[in-house]
């Protein structure tokens, strides 16, 4: 729609429309850019979920998932040919459109979300400052009427959730 | 580095220079104007290709698009029963082979009052025409692109091409066309819903494949968002845009024309090909009802083909003909000097004083055969003079023999044995003549007269050479006859004697100074007198040297003295 003309503003992921806005040949410099994280709105997305009695049944099942989360993480961003050859095989077995640049541009801003230069670790850690902060973005804009104590919400698991 | 060069090898050298230079002028230049025209032509049949692949896929573009475009119009006019709706539908998928399937999607309410979705749909499966609804609330189909962008932009729109839902690997478009409330009705003109066909895009591939763009030329298929929708390389074909290839290559180049592509412009430009690197020209231009951009790919080396053959064969002649050329001045500039080799030859010779050397013989009456005369008759010349001058110098040897002998004569009759008194420790004598020529007019002379006189005297006849010499040898034998013939007489007496002598029959007109002494042993008295000589010196016993300068009279022969 965007793309059509048929809007004048949009909201993209910095990861991922965004390119997609790129590389249908609009330049950066013919787009006027708001990010978010400029507003007060640096929220944070895709956190890994599951019901209490599932964690206080299998807390090590759980430990273990989330770290081999984080070292999936940590090894495509340190093999990111492999990653990306694995990822687009996988499209084109799909006949989803296999675009090699735009999931180079992912896995690369990924990086520089999660994992900035210059960090040497990965963190899963969510801070109270941060979770608060979103929880009163939600309370303020009415999607939720009250906001879950912190630790009900988020229990730190596995090695890499340290602050 | 031409200077030693023979005549025949700087005659090729500035000949052949020559006309290679023009050669390789003539040949630049057709080159330049050859490529210039066949680019003008290659341009031009890439616009003419271009512009009718152009129009055969607007063609098909634009008669589907007439379909949706005439149902909307048959909806805005009236259709109200379902039935009827279905029904139109289903012929409508039927009767058009290149439709795949088609939708009339409804605002909220806008066909069943109290139907929020209300969208049939028909495709074809296989043979059969098939019905079903996108009235499933999770797909929301009013919140999807091929709805939403018509209807926001009140115009019909060509989707982004996507593969079939099938899974069959067909790259599909969905052309939607908005349609409106008809002019009777309450809400005339608002929008009421969308109508859309889904067709195969498998037809555009054989469009390009049936391109023959000389050997590997090609052309290739942009969708709206620059994405490849036909291309040589089925690995960009739906999944990568022209920008992406452009990112992975860091080529901006490519992105630039790739912007130019998707936002409708049209060009002809020289560029790499992404991958093979190439040299390329590309022809581009919009398809203005879908809004896909075509590109007509020709590779330059291709283009160019012919002419370089071309060239190869007009440079292969050139070199030919170069080596023949070089033939044939070889062998004129053989011709030409020759003759002069060969005179030159016969020159070496005459220098080294073979003078009877032949020249060679020249017919011809140009520059060569003029030179060759003009030695002949300096040949001739130089006998001569050289015979000339062996005659001479054979004369001149002979008269220097008989001056040898006449000057070994002359000093013969000069006392020159010394000691000349070896006997005698009272007196002793020295003397000598240095002829300036062989022999000369100067002379002395000494004798004893008797046991206690001394006679000495020294002259120099007037004039050199032969005639002196003659003179010198008439002057000394006169004194020799007087000294003996007047005894005791005085210096004085025995040289006007002399004199008058000499002075008789003196036709040449000669003269002798003369310095005559007679030295007294005894008594050590010196007389003496002097016809006009050079002062004579004495050196004295304590060493001192003094001039005698008394002079009696004139060099003898000049004039007669009185008795």
């Amino acid at each position: 729609m965007f793309l059509h003309g048929g809007t004048d503003v949009t909201n993209a992921m910095w990861y991922n429309e965004y390119h997609t806005i790129l590389n249908c040949g609009y330049n950066p410099d013919e787009l006027s850019l708001f990010y978010m994280a400029d507003y007060g709105f640096n929220v944070p997305e895709d956190g890994l979920y599951c019901l209490q009695s599932t964690y206080s049944e299998n807390p090590d099942l759980c430990r273990r998932l989330v770290e081999a989360t984080m070292e999936g993480w940590l090894y495509a961003f340190q093999h990111p040919d492999e990653a990306l050859e694995i990822v687009i095989n996988e499209m084109k077995k799909e006949h989803i459109p296999a675009n090699l640049a735009h999931q180079q541009w992912m896995l690369a801003r990924m990086q520089d979300i999660i994992m900035p230069a210059g960090e040497a670790k990965l963190s899963t850690f969510l801070t109270r400052d941060v979770y608060e902060m979103s929880g009163r973005i939600l309370i303020n804009n009415g999607s939720i009427t009250e906001l879950p104590p912190y630790g009900n919400f988020y229990i730190p698991v596995g090695k890499y959730a340290q602050e | 580095m031409l200077r030693n060069r023979s005549l025949r090898f700087k005659l090729s050298a500035f000949v052949l220079t020559g006309t290679i230079l023009v050669a390789a002028i003539l040949l630049s230049y057709y080159y330049s104007v050859s490529r210039r025209l066949i680019l003008d032509g290659a341009i031009k049949n890439a616009q003419h290709l271009t512009q009718e692949t152009v129009n055969s896929i607007e063609n098909v573009f634009r008669s589907t698009a007439k379909i949706p475009e005439n149902l909307a119009y048959v909806f805005e006019t009236g259709i109200t029963s379902e039935e009827a709706l279905y029904r139109f539908m289903e012929t409508v998928v039927e009767h058009n082979t290149e439709i795949f399937g088609s939708t009339v999607a409804f605002e909220p309410g806008a066909f069943f009052a109290d139907q929020r979705y209300f969208s049939p749909y028909f495709y074809k499966d296989g043979e059969r025409i098939v019905h079903s609804d996108l009235n499933d609330p999770g797909y929301n189909y009013h919140l999807q692109d091929w709805y939403q962008i018509p209807k926001v932009l009140r115009e019909p729109v060509w989707s982004e091409p996507y593969y079939d839902e099938g899974g069959g690997g067909i790259i599909m478009a969905t052309y939607s066309v908005p349609f409106y409330w008809p002019e009777n009705s309450p809400k005339a003109g608002e929008f009421r819903g969308i109508i859309t066909i889904d067709i195969s895009l498998v037809w555009l591939k054989e469009v390009f494949e049936a391109l023959k763009i000389y050997e590997s030329g090609y052309g290739f298929l942009l969708s709206q968002s620059g994405k490849y929708l036909v291309h040589p390389n089925p690995d960009n074909i739906m999944n990568a845009s022209i920008f992406d290839i452009a990112e992975l290559q860091q080529n901006e180049h490519l992105r630039e024309l790739g912007r130019k592509m998707v936002r409708g412009q049209r060009g002809f430009t020289k560029t790499n090909e992404p991958g093979s690197g190439r040299e390329v020209y590309l022809s581009f231009a919009p398809l203005p009802s879908s809004g896909y951009a075509i590109g007509i790919v020709i590779p330059v080396a291709e283009l160019f083909a012919d002419l370089s053959r071309l060239n190869r064969n007009v440079m292969l002649i050139a070199v030919l003909g170069v080596l023949a050329l070089f033939g044939v001045i070889s062998f004129i500039a053989g011709r030409i000097t020759d003759p002069i080799r060969r005179l030159s030859g016969a020159t070496t010779l005459i220098g080294q004083g073979d003078f009877n050397a032949p020249l060679p013989e020249i017919q011809s009456n140009d520059e060569i055969g003029k030179l060759t005369h003009s030695f002949e008759k300096m040949q001739i010349a130089l006998a001569e003079y050289i015979e000339n001058l062996k005659e001479t110098t054979a004369a001149k040897e002979k008269i220097e023999g008989e001056l040898r002998i006449a000057h070994d004569i002359q000093m013969s009759i000069i006392p020159r044995t010394f000691p000349p008194f070896p006997d005698r420790s009272d007196v002793d004598i020295y003397g000598i003549v240095e002829s300036a020529k062989a022999v000369g007019g100067d002379l002395y002379d000494f004798f004893l007269l008797d046991d206690d006189h001394l006679g000495a005297a020294i002259g120099d006849v007037s004039g050199k050479g032969v005639p002196a010499s003659l003179f010198m040898a008439v002057t000394r034998t006169l004194l020799r006859a007087k000294s003996m013939n007047m005894k005791n007489a005085s210096p004085g007496k025995i040289i006007t004697s002399m004199d008058m002598d000499l002075c008789t029959e003196n036709d040449a007109g000669m003269f002798v100074t003369f310095f005559y002494i007679i030295l007294n042993l005894k008594t050590g008295e010196l007389e003496y007198c002097n016809a006009g000589h050079n002062p004579p010196f004495i050196l004295h016993e304590n060493g001192d040297i003094t001039a005698l300068r008394t002079v009696h009279g004139f060099p003898l022969g000049v004039m007669e003295a009185d008795p």
